[in-house]
């Protein structure tokens, strides 16, 4: 009974080796006449590079240098990007004004719906250097409609480096949709818009509905701006219910360094989560809140490492009475943990 | 008492026996094909990016600051060269840190004369265990390296040493010999950028570095070893890091992250308490716990795993050292087994429990002891006229056929998705190595796993005697 499946296992594992086997041939026929072939050599990336940086100069369209290159738009759009890595000012100008000629950016459109990723993200970086109106459409309406977290920071990235990044709202009706964490790109892009747009991001932490990594980030963003106006914002923030948006509030007031936070900062120093009193200590030293030194002393105390480190570390930031401070806690600690931390911070400080 | 046992029903016993064999090996063959499958998808869907200026170009500003920890044991011939490579890697923000776990040779002394290193300070917090710290080394002319010299303790205990005295919210754990492609940092922490909230540890590729040209610490051409043991160790590890570590980390059951290279957010190996003493498979050992710590704490979490090759390694190329490897490999994940062996197929733990403690269950404790009796008992019982041809020709699928058909596509997989391959007498070279490591190889590797199992055994009933394992590769 049991002797039909038994073989049945046998005849297939023969089979299966057997394509196995066969395909493996295959590839190995073709990579040898590949290596005969120096045509599809220069279809590679790094030839295309090679060709890009020949054709940048003066360039007829009906050249077939040209032609080539444009003929296989994923290698030609990674090549691209590539390129734009290795070539700058005048030079590059030329080279995508030839692409734009040669109409590539309206091949590299169709890209944006393959169904390999990696292909849609370069497509939108070439995209970006290949700007026209289609384009820019085109790119805009992956913000507003991917799925994808990560294409929506890609397309909105590849629209700011062409100066044509999309606006708050629009990115915002792209964030919503997503409930994925915020991938370390959104960071550039709402840099940008916090430098471009002051008071807008602020306005979008309004929005109940964005996850809250994407609010973490906007909150860093606005610390990057340097707006003062987004102090009071991001006191209250600093009093929220969420930890991870506290700690972000109080490192973005370290990070404006403007006196008016010390009160905030003082209070923060109190705050139940580590993380909020750490940032805190290390707010206190980029404001150099002198008045705190007291404050920070205390914090030398921490029952968490990080907290006591970088009180220890912003104490020295605060200058003589700081770093006097320092030494009195290492001679005469209020608590073991205090003692240590100072005198070790002060060791790596003098060395 | 002769006729007791010749009433025994023996047919039926071989059926018995036979059936578990095939059994146990129809779900390991079954696993490596899904492994396979997955893996596939995962590169069509997904591909690494083959050219690294288009990472420099996107995550060149945003790649979070790593300490590169280097535990280096009896290493001076090669110290100088390890550190001045890993201090040229391509990346933004990294510092080196090199442990010097009590070398009983010139380790240190090379390292300070080479590098001009002076006595420092730093400031940190024992939060991981480790034997004491002698001395800490630096240097402004290197500001990026800091040397700590610490009581030999094994690597796990350099390692939790380096990892206490490191700044960065990355820590890459290595070993010194190793060698790092110069962009494998940029390479391996993308899904540490593109999923920041989430990821906590990143396996990278290592591949073999016989064979290859190795110039000023950087493998320049891509060679085969001549030697045939480290030719089926290429399939091996082509094998084991694109099509089963990346179908794990794509089920989110990943349950080792080779020592030579792993990227680990430094929060979550100190919440987890660190690399554990005492146990031969310490890389396998920290994974499990991460999952089991973040899956206690219901926290959502990922671990994650690259797949282009990231770091070379040198495989052993003799029979004895290949052999004392495996064994102790095979311990380590033995001890780990035993020490989470609650979570095996428990749905408390999610994947990692149900599919990754699951499968090591399979694959590593069943796995050779199973693979083992198949060789003796199955030949033995078709020549005694216990079992059909049928019953053998499946075990014989199962060993050989199925193994050349796993193997060669493996080989396929790497070639239609990575294409790193130099030239086509590479791949068929493979090609041949991937047929005839069913042949031979793998039955002295069951051989050296069942001693594994007979050391793991003998270390329990001993309790605890420990043996270092040195940090000094054998070539």
């Amino acid at each position: 009974m049991i002797d039909d499946p038994l073989l049945v296992l046998w005849r297939l594992s023969i089979l299966l080796s057997l394509l196995s086997l066969a395909v493996l041939l295959a590839l190995v026929v073709s990579r040898f006449f590949e290596s005969l072939s120096a045509s599809r050599r220069g279809r590679q990336s790094a030839g295309l590079v090679r060709l890009l940086i020949e054709i940048s100069h003066d360039t007829p369209l009906e050249d077939p240098s040209l032609m080539r290159f444009a003929r296989n738009r994923r290698l030609a759009a990674q090549a691209l990007v590539e390129f734009s890595t290795l070539v700058r000012g005048a030079e590059l100008q030329q080279a995508l004004d030839r692409l734009r000629e040669a109409k590539l950016g309206r091949r590299l459109l169709g890209l944006l719906r393959d169904t390999n990723r990696e292909t849609r993200l370069v497509a939108m970086e070439a995209l970006g250097l290949l700007i026209d109106d289609r384009a820019e459409r085109a790119l805009l309406n992956v913000v507003r409609r991917s799925h994808s977290l990560q294409e929506t920071v890609t397309a909105a990235r590849a629209l700011q480096s062409a100066g044509r990044g999309p606006g708050i709202e629009t990115l915002l009706s792209g964030l919503r949709l997503k409930r994925a964490d915020a991938p370390a790109e959104l960071a550039s892009v709402l840099s940008e818009l916090a430098l471009n747009t002051p008071g807008a991001l602020e306005a979008a932490l309004d929005d109940k509905h964005l996850a809250p990594s994407i609010r973490v980030q906007i909150i860093q963003a606005i610390g990057r701006s340097g707006n003062y106006q987004s102090l009071g914002a991001l006191e209250r923030l600093a009093q929220g219910d969420s930890a991870d948006e506290r700690a972000a509030a109080v490192a973005a007031m370290g990070a404006m360094a403007h006196p008016d936070a010390t009160r905030a900062l003082a209070r923060a120093t109190k705050d139940a989560d580590a993380e909020v009193r750490a940032e805190a200590a290390a707010a206190i030293g980029y404001v150099a809140a002198k008045e705190l030194t007291g404050v920070l002393s205390d914090l030398l105390s921490d029952k968490a490492w990080a907290v006591r480190f970088n009180a220890a570390e912003a104490l020295l930031r605060l200058g003589p009475d700081g770093r006097a401070r320092l030494v009195q806690a290492s001679q005469h600690p209020k608590t073991a943990q205090a003692g240590r931390a100072a005198a070790m911070v002060l060791a790596e400080r003098a060395g | 008492m002769m006729n007791a046992v010749s009433d025994l029903p023996w047919e039926l016993i071989a059926s018995v026996i036979a059936t578990v064999i095939i059994s146990v090996g129809l779900a390991q063959s079954a696993i490596y094909v899904i492994q396979l499958i997955v893996a596939g998808h995962a590169l069509y869907a997904s591909p690494p990016v083959r050219r690294s200026a288009l990472l420099w170009r996107r995550y060149g500003d945003l790649a979070p600051p790593v300490s590169l920890i280097a535990p280096a044991y009896n290493e001076a011939l090669t110290i100088e060269q390890s550190v001045r490579s890993l201090l040229s890697l391509r990346y933004p923000k990294i510092e080196v840190v090199v442990v010097n776990d009590g070398s009983r040779d010139e380790t240190l002394k090379v390292l300070i004369e080479a590098f001009g290193l002076q006595p420092a300070q730093r400031a940190y917090e024992l939060e991981l265990d480790h034997k004491p710290i002698r001395g800490l080394y630096a240097t402004s002319a290197h500001p990026r390296l800091l040397v700590v010299d610490k009581e030999n303790g094994g690597k796990a205990d350099a390692l939790n040493a380096g990892i206490n005295l490191s700044r960065a919210p990355v820590v890459c754990s290595m070993d010194a010999d190793s060698i790092l492609e110069s962009d494998a940092l940029l390479r391996a922490v993308r899904p540490f950028v593109e999923d920041p909230g989430h990821v906590i540890a990143v396996g990278g590729t290592v591949r073999l570095a016989n064979g290859c040209t190795i110039e000023h610490g950087q493998v320049t051409k891509i060679g085969l070893p001549v030697n045939p043991l480290a030719l089926f160790q290429t399939v091996e590890y082509l094998r084991a890091f694109l099509m089963a570590r990346l179908a794990w980390s794509e089920f989110g059951a990943l349950t080792i992250i080779s020592g030579a290279f792993g990227l680990f957010r430094r929060s979550a190996v100190i919440e987890a308490g660190g690399y554990t003493h005492g146990t031969v498979g310490e890389d396998m050992e920290l994974v499990v716990r991460l999952h089991r710590h973040f899956h206690r704490k219901k926290e959502p979490y990922r671990i994650a795993y690259v797949p282009e090759p990231v770091c070379w390694t040198e495989a052993p190329e003799t029979l004895r050292v290949l052999g004392l490897q495996r064994a102790r490999w095979q311990r380590g994940a033995l001890e780990t087994f035993f020490r989470h062996i609650t979570m095996t197929g428990n749905p408390a733990y999610g994947r990692p429990g149900m599919l990754g403690m699951t499968h090591v269950l399979v694959v590593d404790v069943l796995g050779p002891l199973v693979e083992a009796a198949g060789y003796v008992l199955l030949p033995l019982l078709w020549a005694l006229g216990l079992l059909s041809w049928a019953w053998f020709a499946a075990f014989l699928a199962l060993t050989f056929t199925i193994g050349v058909a796993i193997s060669v596509s493996s080989l396929i997989l790497a070639e239609l998705q990575l294409r790193r391959f130099p030239d086509w007498r590479h791949l068929a070279v493979l090609g041949a190595a991937a047929v005839l490591e069913n042949f031979g190889y793998r039955q002295l590797n069951t051989i050296w796993r069942l001693r594994g199992w007979w050391q793991f055994l003998l270390k329990r009933q001993s309790w605890g005697e420990m043996t270092r394992k040195g940090f000094n590769r054998p070539s």
